[in-house]
């Protein structure tokens, strides 16, 4: 190992407006070949930590800084950010933001042509980075034409071309169908093994794992809870705030660490099949050989499913294969090229999109994307008053929703600005407002989405109780988390469905499960060995628990004199 | 409606072109065109803008909605000017107006002479817009920046053009996600009433969030920028420009037609309205 790329030592970092430090007393260095894996909860410091290894901090974000940061040995704030750009690059966690170039070629060279790099040496780096990074098939076409996968790939394209010693990369897997993330780790993989130094900061550390960090750094409010190897991590990490694999979860269980455990398959309802709702009641959604697609490129080629009124539905498959696509059918936010949509029965089209809202609550992706009031209760009361629903019923609905979600428990929340909650709770917002107008039906699109573990399953346990829901359908591309709560998967692949069952019969063709660009995961593993004895999907902490306690029946079993004295 | 700048005229002669020319002529026209009142004229040019428009091959399907919006807009401009200049019309010899009548209502006076005014100037409105096409539809997006530095434009100015150009799609596709986001809840968008305050209060659920979207999104793209070291020292381009021989015999004639109109509007009647007599009455 040579000198360190970045060395951090004592820095503690508080930013201009904020009353407590995002960092305190953090010291760690990376050396050239190293991958470190930064680790953490929501809020936990990991943003300022890149910001400070980049340069961004104090250059961009002025505050109060103690300690220091070095970079290439010398400190970063006597560089300029040209300099510091030299030696460290970043890929940020929105790659829709980071791509600056309207073309891919432009995007490559952006940074080359900030730094006056001519353009023969330009043209023969886009052609190597485009290789190395395997995205030459999209040489020559527009940015903004780019699915979501495909923009995180050439986020990091246009960071290899820069040719930095550090590699600092935010939540790459946040927006990845599982087979594109394995191909982007393989990339960090590569850099590594060729000397270059890689910070990685993300919240999926099972697969994070897959890159085979040296050491992890796991934060906790702005403090280092732990630096060191892998294992040592392992042994400390609270599966609660990250996700872990199986295997260290049942291992903390069985050393008595207590996890908060789900409980299983939490679905509201009990997974009754479409075509066997009781009464011979006709499915809440059905899709008759739907056909759609944008802007002359048909997405769904002839969609055939039923949707019961009384089940959670998972949408899984790659990036652009036409998941949300599907739920934007059935809202009538776009119409089918061909085929028919029908909600309990009627055709869809004899509905306004508002009317099809008090049957389907959808909650977008990203709760920002429909605030505007200046209150939470205006928020609330926005959908009824734009359903002309009776003004003096008002307070109950907003009361209501407000209780479903659990949003009632912050203080005068009702006359709260929305945009000053955190984003989780504007996550459950989001919640309320589809909730106001009482749907039995709720669709869900990445509900998981830039929240971190704990958030993320409380949200979809909270969720999966709320009274009076009858039906949950959701797009996601967590795997366990679809798994374990939903009743019925339906499995994507280029706009077709591959396969239409419970979760045991989806994943049971392993090729099929891997050709839609998903995952086996070591939950899957898992549950698959426990077969026979339970009939449904467990989240890992709820398997964990199970497991453990059958091992104290067999050991009591075994020996029942111990059982006596400990009885 | 997809306003959306698109690389729909690849491949086309007009495309081929280097795109200084493309900003160079239409400057060169904009500047001859506001200096030509004769109708007769003004059709010369307008035939000049649609071959110019043509030689771009721009698929008329792609842009049929933006067509019949930007006529719609012209004509309402040109509407709205005749009845705030109460029919009152400028570079006409010896002001002689040869009156019609009155519009009702607003009592606006309508004469040979207003309509030809009118007429005129919504040729020119639309020989500008086929002109300007073009340079939505038929420049290499990522040669947006180097043209306008090229022509002296300052750097950082030029790329700012080369980020709109950038951004313009991603800033209408959360325009779109938004309207979805609200529509699920319920809103109509749709006109309900004439109170145009009203209706465009209508607006503001769309508009926010989309407006704030757009705030803290180029919050991380000044940051993308800086850790690639934008603004910080000398800068190179990756796209090549090639002014060629058939560039600069473009340019020639754009240039001889600045010159030629703006002699023309000195020395000939060009810059004064033209009647055609069968409106003139009796």
């Amino acid at each position: 190992m040579g000198e360190p790329v970045v060395e951090i030592t004592d820095l503690t970092f508080r930013y201009r407006r904020a009353s407590e430090p995002a960092l305190r007393d953090l010291t760690v260095s990376v050396d050239p070949g190293e991958i470190l894996l930064v680790a953490g909860p929501s809020g936990c410091g990991k943003s300022t930590l890149i910001r400070a290894m980049n340069g961004l901090i104090p250059h961009s974000y002025p505050g109060e800084l103690t300690g220091t940061v070095r970079i290439a040995g010398g400190l970063t704030t006597e560089q300029r950010l040209r300099d510091i750009s030299l030696h460290v690059g970043t890929v940020l966690q929105d790659p829709a933001r980071q791509i600056v170039g309207a073309t891919v070629e432009a995007e490559l060279a952006f940074g080359p042509e900030n730094l006056g790099t001519p353009r023969s040496e330009m043209r023969e780096r886009i052609s190597q980075v485009a290789t190395a990074a395997g995205i030459e098939d999209l040489l020559g076409r527009e940015t903004a034409a780019l699915s979501g996968g495909e923009r995180q790939l050439l986020a990091m394209a246009g960071i290899l071309m820069l040719r930095p010693r550090l590699y600092v990369v935010d939540e790459p897997l946040a927006n990845l169908d599982p087979l594109t993330a394995a191909r982007l780790l393989g990339t960090l993989r590569r850099l590594a093994d060729e000397g270059h130094a890689v910070v990685i900061v993300e919240h999926r550390v099972e697969e994070a794992l897959d890159l085979h960090p040296d050491r992890v750094l796991y934060l906790e409010e702005g403090r280092v809870r732990y630096l060191g190897d892998v294992v040592g991590f392992l042994a400390i990490a609270d599966p609660d705030a990250v996700k872990l694999p199986f295997e260290v979860v049942l291992d903390r269980v069985r050393r008595g660490a207590h996890v908060e455990a789900a409980g299983g398959a939490v679905s509201p309802r009990d997974g009754s099949r479409s075509d066997e709702d009781a009464g011979g009641q006709p499915p809440r959604l059905e899709f008759r050989g739907v056909r759609a697609g944008y802007d002359g490129r048909e997405v769904l080629h002839g969609i055939d499913a039923k949707l019961g009124a009384r089940e959670v539905v998972a949408v899984l498959g790659p990036n652009g294969s036409g998941k949300t696509t599907l739920f934007r059918t059935a809202m009538r936010l776009m119409d089918p090229s061909e085929g028919a949509v029908l909600v309990d029965g009627r055709p869809a089209t004899e509905r306004t999109v508002a009317q099809l809202a008090t049957t389907f609550g959808f909650v977008f992706q990203s709760p920002s994307q429909m605030l505007f009031a200046r209150t939470v209760r205006e928020e609330l009361e926005f959908g009824p008053r734009n359903l002309k629903r009776d003004v003096a019923s008002f307070d109950r609905i907003v009361d209501d929703a407000l209780r479903r979600t659990g949003l009632d428990d912050l203080e005068d929340v009702r006359e709260r600005p929305p945009l000053t909650l955190s984003f989780g709770q504007q996550k459950r917002l989001a919640l309320a407002i589809a909730l106001a107008l009482a749907p039995p039906t709720l669709m869900l699109d990445e509900p998981s989405a830039g929240q971190d573990h704990r958030t993320a399953r409380r949200f979809m346990r909270e969720l999966l109780t709320i009274p009076g829901l009858e039906s949950v359908y959701l797009v996601t591309h967590d795997v366990d988390l679809a798994l374990a709560h939903a009743s019925r998967i339906l499995l994507f692949r280029a706009g077709e469905i591959v396969a239409d069952g419970s979760p045991a019969e989806v994943i049971e063709d392993e090729d099929r499960w891997t050709s839609c660009n998903l995952r086996v995961t070591s939950l899957m593993r898992a549950n698959a060995g426990m077969r026979g004895s339970s009939h449904r999907f467990l989240d890992a902490e709820a398997l964990a628990v199970l497991i453990r306690g059958r091992e104290g029946v067999a050991a009591a079993v075994d020996d029942p004199g111990v059982s006596q004295q400990e009885g | 409606m997809n306003f959306v700048p698109r690389y729909l005229g690849r491949g086309s002669w007009l495309a081929r072109r280097d795109p200084r020319l493309l900003v160079v002529g239409l400057v060169c026209f904009v500047f001859a065109a506001i200096q030509v009142w004769d109708i007769r004229l003004m059709l010369v040019l307008v035939a000049i803008a649609f071959a110019w428009y043509r030689s771009a091959r721009i698929p008329f399907g792609e842009v049929r909605r933006l067509w019949v919006f930007a006529i719609a807009f012209v004509s309402l401009l040109v509407v709205m000017n005749g009845v705030i200049a109460s029919g009152r019309v400028q570079q006409v010899p010896g002001d002689l107006v040869h009156l019609y009548g009155y519009l009702p209502v607003v009592g606006t006076p309508v004469s040979a002479e207003s309509i030809v005014f009118a007429a005129t100037q919504f040729l020119r409105f639309i020989a500008m817009i086929a002109m300007g096409f073009p340079l939505a539809f038929a420049i290499d997006p990522g040669a947006f920046g180097v043209t306008f530095a090229r022509l002296g434009v300052p750097y950082r100015f030029a790329f700012a053009v080369d980020l709109t150009w950038r951004f313009i799609p991603s800033f209408a596709a959360d325009f779109r996600t938004t309207i979805d986001a609200q529509r699920v809840r319920g809103l109509d968008l749709s006109p309900t009433g004439r109170n145009p305050i009203a209706n465009l209060a209508r607006q503001v659920p769309v508009v926010v969030p989309t407006v704030v979207n757009a705030i803290t999104g180029a919050e991380d793209t000044i940051d993308a920028m800086d850790l690639r070291a934008f603004g910080t020292g000398k800068r190179t381009w990756l796209h090549e420009l090639r002014f060629d021989r058939t560039d600069r015999i473009v340019l020639v004639a754009f240039a001889a037609l600045l010159i030629g109109a703006t002699i023309a509007a000195w020395t000939t009647s060009s810059a004064l309205l033209w009647v055609p007599p069968f409106m003139i009455p009796g």
